[in-house]
């Protein structure tokens, strides 16, 4: 185009030198050209900015946060009926939420979110900026609301759904758009009737020709800053959004990639940890894998509700799939009580009912899910497991989980809380299947009085071979309590015939703490210190010199993680009833 | 707020009970196949003053048409896809009202792929006994130990209005949340008439003739707080079981959730004087579900012998009874009344129901006194959470103990009560999916026997499928309640003008 022009100027130059007689020098020619193309840089700086505002917040609401706004929209159950919306309907601006949450099935997808949230929020930039007035070399800064929003859904992490009204994903950015084109009507009115400052206007051209790279550098900046500030504080919420994401597809494949999710944790949270875990159930790699991350469990930041705040996350998640149908239903209808019904919890209700064989049950929950938009898939699927008992029974994920429901006929009052914790912990009766859970749980809690009939069971079932966390657990048990050595004789210290064992490792693991603290004491100073450091587990500053190479083994978690006393709780439960 | 969410609900069912216009068919075939309704309204025996029977028919057709017919009167109503039957309600009371004593045709046409076909007949039979007109219950989740919003309604059973009595704080809050339960009238009248608060602002509310009050029920001479209530028909007196319960959730059990006394009594309160004193009160023996017979000369409970909790503390008591919980079984037993002295006599055992290997709870006795309504299941005592929970009835003439078969189902058939004039029993049943209680209405007719139960009739046919809470405590009574909610609240917040009762070691 600038090519055309550029002859199309030269052509004219030519003209008026043939016609008017008069020499037109290169330079002016040059001038005249960088004139033109100033004035079309001019126009095409009024949408630039607003484009790339446009295109970065549909970047960051895909790539970066939108598992968090998808996982959202299932907590945001809407149907036409105001029966099923009652607890919506009885709160203040119920009505309004209502409208919200019929708006909040954009989030259905991530594509159709985004293109939601980007436009609105882009369409409130480009208003607010004609409001106030801004001038060209600005233009876009307005911008700074919309990304301030996001910021502002950023720093609420998962409550900004989470036992809150989730359709605030979605009406705050349409107030902003309303509120930005209201001010932009006024403000048009106002102007009509008010006189043109043309110095004014003169003025800001002319400075504008200094800071013309502003507006493309604006949206980048707010951008970086918005995802800098979400993958720094927010990847916990994000990856257990995620996960919670793929683990209602109900897929085996995608509940697999949970181990792999919470790999990409910095510091995983307990909600990550507990996904991950389900991950290893269902890949068979619980007593492998469990200690491959980190379990320093930053807080999860939650509004302060009900007192059941983290847990309340993945419990139910938790009690299901590791075959605690019973459960799972109870803190499910826990949550449906407590915090009105979500798409999320009404499916995993209609789940463990499918599950435990009452399909009465399924078909309610089924038939309330389907009053929702776009959750026909889930319903056609599972009516028609509800329908023939023989396709859960085939279904891989399924099965897995009919293998893990309990045997013993007891009480959740007579396991330590939270059940599915302290039921592996305390079962005494199950299926081969339940055992390697049933040890791990013993291993994350660190109570090993049942460790060695569990881990001989498994070394039975497994043809004589134990996974090397299993063995290390082991290895500390036998430094206490020498009678492992009888039933593991290889791990006895003594027997040189099996070559390195885990207790040689744990031997190792041991002389790496004490050599920390020779390195740091005086050679009178340093086994006192030692003795008196580790008193109720490795420090801190300790374990961060051990964290590169002994991640991933049990000692490492014994000694250097999960520290917390945990309260025992009561097995006799005095709640009255309703 | 309800303002507007009425309007909403007004908005949504003129829509959807307008019904559809559907010519009756000329040109169908008839076919073997019953017609597949939901609610199962087929073959029942109804009040002459009951709300329509909407159904929703439950098939892949395109439309449907249906008549209902007695004698030369007929309604009719035309559904669409959804299958949603609804018929007009002044049509369909006059029609009821020309039926009584006789029996009501009901044919129902689908328009199917290859044309209109015509489903069997089948019939409902009117009663020429009215219902009474109001049905009281609390709706709250099938839920565990938490609660958040749940209330007591009033239903007038002869339309659809269901109106709010009573509802508690909607949003969860740790100082004001409470639980309402245990509604109960004197005689079948809400002008006297009480139901407990727990938790945030705890007590009693009696109302009396209109007016509201709370009472602190505590007292140190009691075992616990005051629970199932039994009005007596006449005289200001109350008879409270006094009940230290506890729950365990089953890990496999189809059941789900034990609940589980380890210590009740009987307890007499005088609603005038406010004062409390003990009836039954023994460590060894469970006593509790007190009902007055109508003549006031006794009063029904069911009790539960447990030697093993003599002498134990709370928590003793609590750890001691959790593992026995399938093998504690009440008998129905009876303890008479002097008026005149105030006194009870020596408990009599009316059924020995733990010789039947069964358990009896919540004795109702028929207005005329003849019969005692009650539940047995396998175990226990809080049998809607019990799968083998059936209703069961004693001829207090004949001694006859039997079930009612008609009436009962396959699942947990528990909380029930009589009508007024005795002709029909309300039933919190759980039929429909197991878990979550629908009020079922069956008719016990003049010579004792009882008819198929038949579900509340809604608006909507779906209602009852979509309505997450259960309905508790259905009660009969003939008029409406009176005292608004707000002035409840009021009554419910105000701690300080409670007045805390007395304890008498007599009656007065």
């Amino acid at each position: 185009m600038a090519t055309a022009k550029n002859k199309q100027y030269a052509n004219k130059s030519r003209n008026n030198q043939h016609h008017n007689k008069t020499a037109v020098t290169p330079q002016a020619a040059q001038t005249e050209q960088r004139s033109t193309l100033r004035e079309e840089w001019q126009k095409s700086i009024t949408w630039w900015p607003y484009f790339i505002t446009w295109a970065l917040i549909m970047l960051f609401c895909t790539a970066i946060y939108g598992d968090v706004f998808t996982r959202a929209q299932q907590e945001a159950f809407v149907s036409d009926s105001p029966l099923s919306m009652q607890y919506l309907l009885n709160k203040d601006y119920g009505q309004l939420y209502w409208i919200g949450r019929f708006i909040m099935l954009v989030w259905k997808t991530t594509l159709t979110g985004s293109l939601f949230m980007a436009t609105i929020l882009t369409l409130a930039a480009f208003a607010l900026d004609r409001a106030l007035r801004i001038p060209q070399f600005l233009r876009g800064i307005s911008a700074l609301l919309s990304w301030g929003l996001l910021l502002w859904m950023v720093f609420r992490g998962y409550s900004l759904f989470y036992k809150n009204e989730p359709s605030a994903i979605v009406l705050y950015p349409l107030f902003l758009m309303a509120g930005s084109l209201l001010l932009w009507g006024i403000t048009a009115l106002v102007g009509k009737f008010a006189k043109k400052d043309n110095n004014g206007v003169e003025k800001t051209e002319k400075a504008w020709s200094k800071w013309n790279v502003i507006p493309f550098i604006l949206p980048l900046l707010f951008f970086g800053a918005l995802t800098t500030t979400t993958l720094l504080r927010n990847d916990n919420e994000i990856l257990t959004a995620r996960m919670q994401n793929r683990l209602f597809t109900f897929d085996i494949n995608e509940i697999g990639a949970l181990v792999d999710d919470a790999q990409l944790a910095e510091q995983p949270s307990r909600s990550v940890a507990a996904y991950h875990a389900i991950g290893l159930i269902h890949t068979n790699q619980m007593l492998e894998g469990l200690f491959d991350i980190e379990y320093a469990y930053p807080e999860m930041k939650l509004d302060k509700k009900d007192g059941f705040e983290e847990y309340g996350v993945f419990q139910s998640d938790a009690n299901l799939f590791s075959g605690l149908l019973n459960s799972a239903y109870r803190t499910s209808m826990d949550h449906n009580v407590m915090n009105g019904a979500t798409a999320y919890n009404l499916k995993r209700m209609a789940i463990c009912a499918i599950l435990n064989n009452e399909p009465a049950l399924a078909e309610k929950y089924l038939t309330i899910i389907d009053q929702m938009p776009f959750e026909g898939k889930f319903v056609e699927k599972f009516r028609a497991m509800n329908a023939d008992r023989t396709l859960v029974e085939q279904d891989p994920l399924f099965a897995q989980i009919l293998k893990l429901v309990p045997r013993e006929k007891r009480f959740e009052q007579n396991y330590r809380q939270p059940v599915f914790m302290g039921y592996n912990i305390g079962v005494l009766e199950g299926n081969n299947e339940t055992l390697p859970i049933s040890i791990a749980a013993c291993l994350y809690s660190k109570d090993f009085s049942t460790l060695i009939e569990r881990a001989q069971a498994l070394k039975a079932s497994r043809g004589g071979f134990l996974p090397n966390n299993v063995l290390e657990a082991l290895a500390i048990r036998g430094m206490s309590k020498p009678e492992v050595y009888k039933a593991f004789p290889e791990l006895n210290p003594d027997n040189q015939t099996m070559g390195n064992n885990a207790t040689s490792t744990l031997y190792t693991f041991l002389k790496d703490i004490q050599a920390y603290y020779e390195s740091k004491y005086s050679p009178n100073e340093w086994q006192d210190s030692l003795k008196a450091g580790i008193k109720g587990g490795v420090p801190a500053e300790v374990a961060k010199t051990l964290k590169e190479e002994w991640l991933g083994h049990y000692f490492y978690y014994y000694y250097c993680e999960n520290l917390v006393k945990k309260e025992e709780k009561s097995d006799q439960n005095n709640a009255g009833v309703n | 707020m309800k303002i507007h969410l009425l309007f909403a609900a007004a908005l949504i069912t003129l829509f959807t009970a307008c019904g559809v216009n559907v010519e009756r068919p000329t040109d169908f075939t008839n076919v073997d196949e019953a017609v597949n309704i939901y609610p199962d309204y087929r073959n029942i025996t109804i009040p002459c003053n009951i709300a329509p029977l909407n159904v929703q028919v439950k098939s892949d057709a395109k439309a449907y048409f249906a008549s209902i017919a007695c004698g030369n009167q007929e309604i009719t109503a035309g559904a669409g896809e959804d299958g949603k039957l609804f018929f007009d309600e002044a049509a369909w009371k006059e029609l009821l009202t020309a039926s009584k004593g006789k029996q009501l045709k009901v044919n129902i046409y689908a328009e199917t792929e290859g044309g209109w076909v015509k489903h069997p007949e089948y019939t409902i039979d009117v009663a020429q006994e009215e219902i009474d007109p109001y049905l009281t219950y609390r709706l709250i989740e099938p839920s565990y130990e938490l609660y958040r919003q749940l209330g007591i309604y009033q239903r007038n059973v002869t339309n659809f209005d269901e109106k709010v009595v009573y509802e508690n704080n909607p949003e969860y809050n740790s100082e004001d949340n409470h639980c309402i339960n245990c509604h109960n009238f004197q005689n079948y009248s809400t002008d006297n008439m009480l139901f407990h608060v727990r938790a945030g602002h705890g007590g009693t509310v009696f109302i009396q003739n209109g007016k509201a009050r709370k009472l602190n029920m505590k007292s140190d001479s009691i075992l616990s707080s005051t629970v199932y209530p039994t009005w007596h028909r006449e005289k200001p007196w109350v008879v409270f079981s006094s009940n230290r319960t506890g729950q365990a959730f089953h890990m496999i059990h189809g059941q789900k959730i034990e609940v589980i006394d380890y210590g009740s009594d009987l307890v007499f309160f005088d609603v005038e004087k406010e004062t409390l004193t003990n009836i039954l009160k023994t460590d060894d023996v469970m006593e509790t579900f007190p009902c007055w017979a109508p003549d006031g000369s006794k009063v029904y409970y069911c009790a539960a012998q447990t030697p093993y909790l003599k002498g134990l503390d709370t928590k003793a008591a609590s750890d001691a009874i959790l593992p026995r919980y399938d093998s504690i079984r009440y008998n129905l037993m009876s303890i008479p009344f002097d008026a005149q002295t105030k006194t009870f006599g020596t408990p009599e055992v009316e059924v020995d129901c733990n010789a039947m290997g069964k358990s009896a709870a919540v004795p109702k006795v028929s207005p005329d006194g003849r019969f005692v309504l009650f539940t047995m299941a396998d175990y226990g005592q809080f049998h809607i959470w019990h799968h083998s929970a059936d209703l069961y009835v004693k001829d207090l003439q004949s001694g006859e103990v039997r079930p009612l078969d008609k009436a009962n189902s396959f699942a947990a058939d528990s909380y029930h009560s009589w009508s007024s004039n005795g002709r029909w029993l309300v039933v919190a049943s759980r039929r429909e999916d197991g878990s979550y209680s629908r009020p079922y209405i069956a008719y016990f007719d003049k010579d004792g026997k009882d008819h198929k139960a038949f579900l509340l009739p809604q608006k909507d046919p779906e209602f009852n499928l979509l309505r997450m809470k259960s309905y508790n405590v259905p009660e009969f009574s003939k008029n409406a309640i009176t005292v608004s909610s707000e002035t409840l609240k009021e009554v419910i917040y105000d701690d300080k003008k409670a007045n805390t009762v007395k304890y008498s070691n007599k009656i007065k």
